[in-house]
């Protein structure tokens, strides 16, 4: 039922209802409003279209095979070459932040739900600022802390994107641990199962599809970051680094370094590695959904 | 009551050792992690103030509010007057790109948002809630360069178009005044507005999917047409959520970085009056000089710069949090 | 039945039930003076009550009075509940469960729990939710052929081993609900339990299974006690030997054990006129 406060424009608009032409002129207005939120709707997905399909026509330029398996040349003006080095680099930074990130991230979220108190609370909302919190200041802080003593590093970099995915693998975790029934562990308590192995050997596997794809979204918004890594990996690497104790570059920041030269051919690089970025990003973003809309229709 | 023989049947003590200990460390470790989370939050702060420390005993603590000039060759190691590193115009620059971009974004959230989970068609929704939500995974360097390349000539004619007619309003005039270049505060308002779009669109969402079913159908039911019904039962209701989705969206404004960089200017001795005219934010002068920063109180002025969007950052995302928190008690 | 039990026990080495099942204090629990609380709200006050082994304890009253928070304290499980709290003691076996050094962990290997609602674990096969219990249970006994002894056995006294022994390894909640509560029954008895608390077990059932898990308790009784709560009348009357019947005043007041009788005599002749109103169906 409507409380009184909301139901007073009710009652206007229920007094108004006259005559015929009140009755139109208000489904004039709920046609036209309507029409006016699906106008919105339209232009979003346009804007969305418009990004999507500019990068893949600018991309596809220049994006071959040789692509993945060259480095870009020494001098930024001169044509061809490609991102290997930042795809490696990528790869493995993002790899590092995600071994960094999961356990701690997951450890933390169960300190949140399953064992609960003052200061699992704090945590949860400290996660939630987190997450808000500018991975350029971030980056700041790993420089501070790593770059500082040992250096411009992929480890750097890794500890940052780290930093950054730790909260979304938190909540996303913490959102999956609430869903799991009471009673799962209830039945497993009455069986003499310790709260531990109960959380091991029960609840996180009854999550396991949700946190995948909580971990799957982080790694995809790691994927694309760039800021923090100015400032920790540093890049500028013109050939493949596997080495996670020097500086790495990364597909984002060869595609940010190239961007910005000027030059037309450094350009062109760069917007076949943003096509190839997006693509990393889509499949994860697509892969992850595909894993919670199978979490969805298993759970009813 | 009991037979001794029943008492020592109940084997408590070889057993309560071992498994209590291994419980414990697990919850330990558990709440270590916890402790991690907060540690980098402290760390943080902690950090980044330690660092910009000589530079505010240098300059004083107040000299970067107070100045919006930032000419790091004026810097000398003794001088400490007129402090060389004014911030203020990165300050008015965060907020400015920011204001832009949620002005824009707020009401269009609220409509998608209104859309997807009132008005589309059950099968529509999820695909609809996908795509926005897309928005949010396409990298901020992609934006960037799009804004560049896409964005930026696709504005030219609409902003010389405000430029002839806002800018010749006499007074407000000022903030739509030419010449316009591209880059802008008001392009990297429009990058922003799209890249806050879908995480405010996603809180919005969730704010109108916890008013009632049945409160919603009694509207109806009294024969209000949709938009009445959304008018006087969904958004009086959401209203706080609404505010709190939008502090949020302007604490992940502040932050940004990459894409704001490419499409500014970074124009960093002045603050520029017009929208359309060149400037720098917070976070856009850190990336940009800040493995290049070699002159006396440099990158410590720019740890000055982190600390204070840190401050800023935080205040807006607790504020934004205890908003949307008390919105979902209140409505649970 | 009980030939079933004898001949495959000796199965399990080291098996917790060294004693004769279903008749000596370990299969007994006395509650006295119990008072169960959520936060400050009394679930119900000063209940004594003892459970005699190798008996079926039928627990009635109407909704709220505490019949589900009683049996949650049988066993311990209450305390799992945040700032829920009890006075008063339990015994099992002799000992007092509430004792700041008995946990769960122990008690269960005298008391297993089953639910209103089945609950197999989902993630589980039908094979490893019967033998979880074990495999992450105190006796943490992790692989071996004596585990599908342990399935097939439990299995079997759940009634149900001809109807799966072909799909252990389908997940637990492939099956219908009927077959997912005997799963449960049989998760509960592969870690032998003395006593088996079940809190309307057949409340989420049609009719056929109802009467199947009736059929079970009857034949189990002889090797174990039996707690059940029920709103069926009829049902307590079946499969119960001894009932005890709780009521409660009204909405937010703690509820009372009334009596507790034979069966058949709370059924036939109950003392109490609250009692009688009850089982008569005047109320609840
Ligand atoms: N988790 C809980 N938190 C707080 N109060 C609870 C909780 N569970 C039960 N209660 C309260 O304790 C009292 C007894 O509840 P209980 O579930 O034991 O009743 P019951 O006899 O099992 O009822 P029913 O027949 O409906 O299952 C009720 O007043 C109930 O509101
Ligand atoms: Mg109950």
């Amino acid at each position: 039922m409507l409380a009184p406060p909301r139901a007073d424009p009710t009652e206007q608009v229920l007094q108004s209802r006259g005559g015929d032409d009140g009755q139109s002129g208000r489904h004039v207005k709920d046609v036209a409003m309507t029409v006016l939120l699906a106008v919105v709707m339209l232009a979003t997905l346009a804007v969305l279209g418009w990004v999507l399909v500019y990068v893949a026509a600018q991309g596809l330029k220049y994006l071959g095979p040789t692509f993945f398996t060259q480095n870009p040349p020494g001098n930024p003006s001169q044509a061809g070459g490609g991102f290997e080095n930042g795809i490696i680099g990528s790869l493995i930074i993002v790899g590092m932040a995600t071994l960094f990130s999961v356990p701690i991230g997951v450890a933390a979220a169960v300190a949140i739900i399953e064992y609960g108190g003052r200061f699992a609370a704090a945590t949860g909302f400290v996660a939630d600022v987190l997450v808000g919190l500018p991975s350029i200041v971030i980056g700041a802080f790993v420089y501070v802390l790593w770059v500082t003593r040992f250096g411009f590093s992929g480890v750097a970099g890794s500890i940052a994107l780290a930093i950054i995915m730790l909260p979304l693998i938190v909540r996303a975790t913490a959102e999956m641990l609430r869903l799991v029934p009471v009673a799962l562990r209830e039945a497993a308590a009455s069986l003499g199962i310790s709260r531990a192995r109960t959380i091991v050997s029960v609840v996180l596997p009854s999550a396991r599809a949700g946190i995948t794809t909580g971990v799957m979204l982080a790694v995809a918004r790691a994927m694309g970051e760039t800021a923090p890594l100015l400032l920790t990996a540093l890049g500028n690497q013109l050939f493949v680094v596997t080495n996670p104790t020097k500086p790495i570059s990364t597909l984002s920041l060869e595609i940010f370094n190239n961007a910005i030269t000027g030059f037309q051919a450094a350009q062109a690089r760069a917007w076949a590695g943003a096509l190839t970025l997006i693509l990393i990003v889509l499949i994860l973003f697509v892969a992850a959904r595909l894993i919670g809309w199978r979490l969805a229709v298993t759970r009813s | 009551m009991a037979s001794p023989a029943a008492v020592s049947d109940l084997p408590t003590d070889h057993l309560r050792g071992r498994v209590g200990y291994a419980d414990r460390l697990f919850k330990a470790t558990m709440f270590a992690a916890a402790g991690i989370v907060l540690l980098v939050l402290l760390c943080t702060a902690a950090f980044l103030i330690d660092q910009g420390w000589p530079a505010l005993r240098h300059y004083g603590f107040f000299s970067f509010l107070t100045s919006s000039r930032w000419a790091p060759s004026d810097a000398t190691p003794k001088g400490t007057h007129p402090n060389p590193y004014g911030i203020l115009q990165f300050a008015y620059g965060t907020a400015v790109t920011s204001l832009i971009g949620m002005v824009i974004a707020l009401p269009v959230a609220v409509a998608v948002a209104l859309f997807i989970t009132e008005v589309a068609p059950a099968w529509m929704r999820r695909p609809l809630s996908y795509a926005v939500d897309l928005l949010a995974a396409i990298p901020s360097v992609v934006y960037g360069f799009w804004g560049i390349f896409a964005l930026l000539p696709a504005l030219h004619p609409i902003v010389n178009f405000l430029i002839s007619t806002l800018g010749r309003i006499p007074g407000v005039g000022a903030v739509f005044a030419g010449p316009f270049f591209g880059v802008s505060y008001f392009a990297a308002g429009l990058v922003l507005a799209i890249m806050v779009l879908p995480i405010v669109t996603a809180i919005f969402r969730e704010v109108f999917a916890t008013t009632p079913i049945d409160e919603k159908e009694a509207a109806r039911a009294l024969g209000l047409t949709r938009w009445e019904m959304l008018r006087t039962a969904l958004l009086p209701r959401s209203r706080s959520g609404i505010v709190g989705a939008g502090i949020l969206g302007l604490g992940r404004a502040f932050g940004e970085t990459i894409a704001v960089t490419m499409v500014i200017g970074n124009s960093v001795l002045a603050i520029t009056t017009s929208i359309f005219g060149q400037g720098a934010t917070m976070s856009s002068v850190i990336a940009n000089e800040f493995t290049e920063a070699v002159e006396p109180f440099h990158l410590q002025s720019l740890f000055v710069v982190a600390f204070w969007l840190l401050v800023i950052t935080f205040v807006v995302n607790v504020a934004g949090r205890l908003v949307v928190r008390r919105t979902r008690a209140g409505l649970a | 039945m009980s030939n079933l039990t004898d001949s495959t026990s000796p199965v399990v080495p080291g098996g917790q039930r060294s004693t004769t099942p279903g008749s000596t204090e370990a299969g007994r629990i006395e509650v006295s003076g119990l008072t169960a609380r959520y936060g400050k709200h009394e679930a119900f006050t000063d209940v004594s009550i003892a459970i005699e082994p190798g008996q079926v304890t039928a627990l009635i009253g109407p909704s709220g009075c505490g019949k589900s928070t009683l049996l949650r304290c049988l066993n311990g499980l209450h305390m799992t509940v945040p700032r829920a709290s009890v006075t008063g003691t339990v015994r099992v076996a002799g000992v007092d469960i509430y004792r700041s050094d008995v946990s769960l962990v122990h008690v269960s290997r005298y008391v297993g729990m089953v639910f209103q609602r089945p609950n197999p674990f989902p993630t589980m096969s039908i094979a490893q939710n019967v033998t979880a219990g074990l495999r992450f249970g105190p006796r943490r006994r992790r692989r071996g052929p004596w585990l599908e002894e342990v399935v097939e056995r439990s299995l079997r006294q759940a009634g149900m081993w001809e109807e799966v022994k072909d799909r252990l390894h389908k997940p637990g909640g492939s099956l219908s609900g009927g077959q997912q509560q005997r799963l449960c029954i049989a998760r509960s008895l592969a870690v032998e339990p003395h006593i088996l608390l079940m809190d309307e077990p057949c409340s989420a059932l049609d009719p056929v299974s109802t009467l199947v898990i009736e059929g079970l308790i009857t034949e189990l009784k002889n090797d174990y006690t039996f707690v059940i709560v029920t709103h069926n009348m009829q049902q307590a009357e079946r499969v119960s030997d001894v009932t005890a019947f709780m009521t409660v005043n009204g909405p937010g007041q703690p509820g009372q054990l009334v009596e507790v009788a034979s069966t058949k005599e709370l059924f036939s002749n109950p003392s109490q006129p609250a009692t009688v109103d009850y089982v008569t169906g005047k109320v609840g």
